[in-house]
């Protein structure tokens, strides 16, 4: 009877044990690595076409390089995932409700594409009908408000006690054209301002807000909009 | 024998003018628009109408558009310096508001609500309209991004395509954004700062990216005035 009850708990074991093993998380890492794999490397060849068709010995300042030869040793840094609050969501923010349910996935993977170490500009990689596809290539100005508060990030994250593990998305309000470095994690959702003239909506690039105080202020600003003009 | 060998000569010459009547866009094109940064912060209809006024020689400012469709007082024209007025949405601009601006102005355009083709023999494409080539149309376009969710009811903006390349099977399309302003207001007092900026994406991701969907075109301008 030992023997046989033994067998059974052996059995449940291994059951419970292949069970967690099949539905946690983890099992999908292998095909998230894939699909990392082929994003970078889709991304490193359509930097490589942007820069072999497009920059020439006459526009190359327009995107962010200080000589044609500095194209030739341009590589991408980390990416960020993009999200999107769009002005009609915004406008019926709930205080308190916090970003997450505004939060629209653009299924787009946004590259510092980099000189040395240095942010030169930046191109979008966009997941289209189930396929990758090269999004914008250039943006200068926006693309330098976000570098500089990634610089930042570690002192920010230390300042609110945030600890890993958290996420970090690039999050645009379009209709604002406001950009924000977004934090989520066990100490709440935070938004940065990484943006062009952020004294718009009384905010300060580099400052490392709740998302709700950030949210309740843009709401004011969303309102006054109409929905049909364009800026 | 005589009679038909120049019936032959007549065909072929009336073929010839035929072909040669076509727009025969090449793989890469441009239109000659100098980048303009827009001067307020919801004025890329006005800039982007600058930018393509200028190319036709009949330039439109900016703050003259922005004076014509909203009003005056505030005169929106005087510079970027002391406590320079025109900010904010108000200044935005819809559709019809850029349609009366362009006529306002003695310019002719066509006018689509929707995006333009990459190639179609039988609608106006962007290759035929941006192609400065012979019989090609030789226009930049002014393109209306609406921004996702629900394009058309989430605002939008405006940017000006120049040019486009199709190599190796990809297809591209280059273009000013009149976006950041050249001209800020941190406090009271206005400063100028640098603005606009040049890109190019490919033609898909440009048509619709996730975040804004192109939702309407103004092409093929004539000016009409004096």
């Amino acid at each position: 009877m030992n023997n046989v009850n033994q067998i059974f708990y052996k059995f449940l074991f291994m059951s419970i044990g292949l069970s967690l093993l099949i539905l946690s998380p983890k099992i999908v890492y292998p095909q998230d690595v894939k699909i990392q794999k082929q994003l970078i490397e889709f991304s490193q060849k359509s930097l490589a076409e942007y820069i072999k068709n497009v920059i020439t010995d006459k526009n190359f300042a327009n995107y962010g390089f200080k000589s044609l030869k500095e194209t030739e040793v341009a590589r991408l840094g980390d990416p960020y995932p993009v999200m999107v609050i769009g002005l009609k969501a915004l406008k019926a923010y709930k205080s308190e409700t916090g970003a997450k349910p505004l939060l629209m996935d653009a299924k787009t993977f946004w590259f510092p594409v980099m000189v040395e170490g240095v942010t030169r500009t930046k191109i979008e990689i966009i997941e289209k009908d189930g396929k990758w596809i090269a999004g914008e290539f250039g943006g200068v100005r926006t693309v330098k408000e976000i570098e500089i508060v990634k610089k930042q990030l570690p002192e920010l994250l230390e300042s609110k006690e945030v600890k890993a593990p958290y996420k970090i998305m690039l999050i645009k309000i379009p209709a604002l054209y406001a950009e924000f470095l977004y934090i989520e994690s066990s100490q709440g959702e935070f938004l940065i301002p990484a943006m062009v003239q952020p004294q718009r909506f009384k905010l300060q690039n580099g400052q490392m807000y709740s998302a709700d105080e950030v949210l309740s202020k843009l709401r004011e600003f969303a309102k006054e909009i109409d929905e049909n003009k364009v800026m | 024998m005589r009679g038909k060998i120049i019936l032959l000569i007549m065909v072929v010459f009336i073929l010839l003018a035929l072909v040669s009547g076509c727009c025969n866009p090449p793989k890469i094109a441009s239109v000659g628009v100098n980048l303009i940064p827009q001067q307020r912060d919801w004025w890329c209809w006005a800039a982007t109408t600058e930018m393509i006024s200028e190319y036709y020689g009949h330039k439109v400012n900016q703050c003259d558009s922005a004076n014509y469709v909203h009003g005056t007082p505030p005169d929106c024209c005087t510079g970027c310096t002391g406590d320079c007025p025109c900010w904010g949405s108000d200044w935005g601009a819809t559709i019809n508001d850029i349609k009366n601006n362009w006529t306002n102005w003695k310019f002719n355009y066509t006018y689509l609500a929707s995006s333009l083709p990459w190639e179609d023999p039988n609608k106006d494409d962007v290759k035929d309209t941006l192609s400065p080539t012979a019989y090609c149309k030789k226009s930049p376009i002014q393109v209306v991004w609406w921004w996702y969710p629900n394009p058309g009811w989430n605002g939008g903006h405006v940017v000006a395509a120049y040019g486009y390349a199709e190599i190796g099977g990809v297809k591209y399309i280059s273009y000013f954004n009149p976006l950041p302003p050249d001209c800020e207001k941190p406090g009271n007092v206005c400063n100028q700062v640098t603005g606009g900026e040049d890109a190019v994406s490919t033609y898909d991701a440009f048509v619709d990216d996730g975040v804004h969907k192109w939702g309407d075109s103004f092409y093929d301008f004539k000016y009409i005035g004096p």
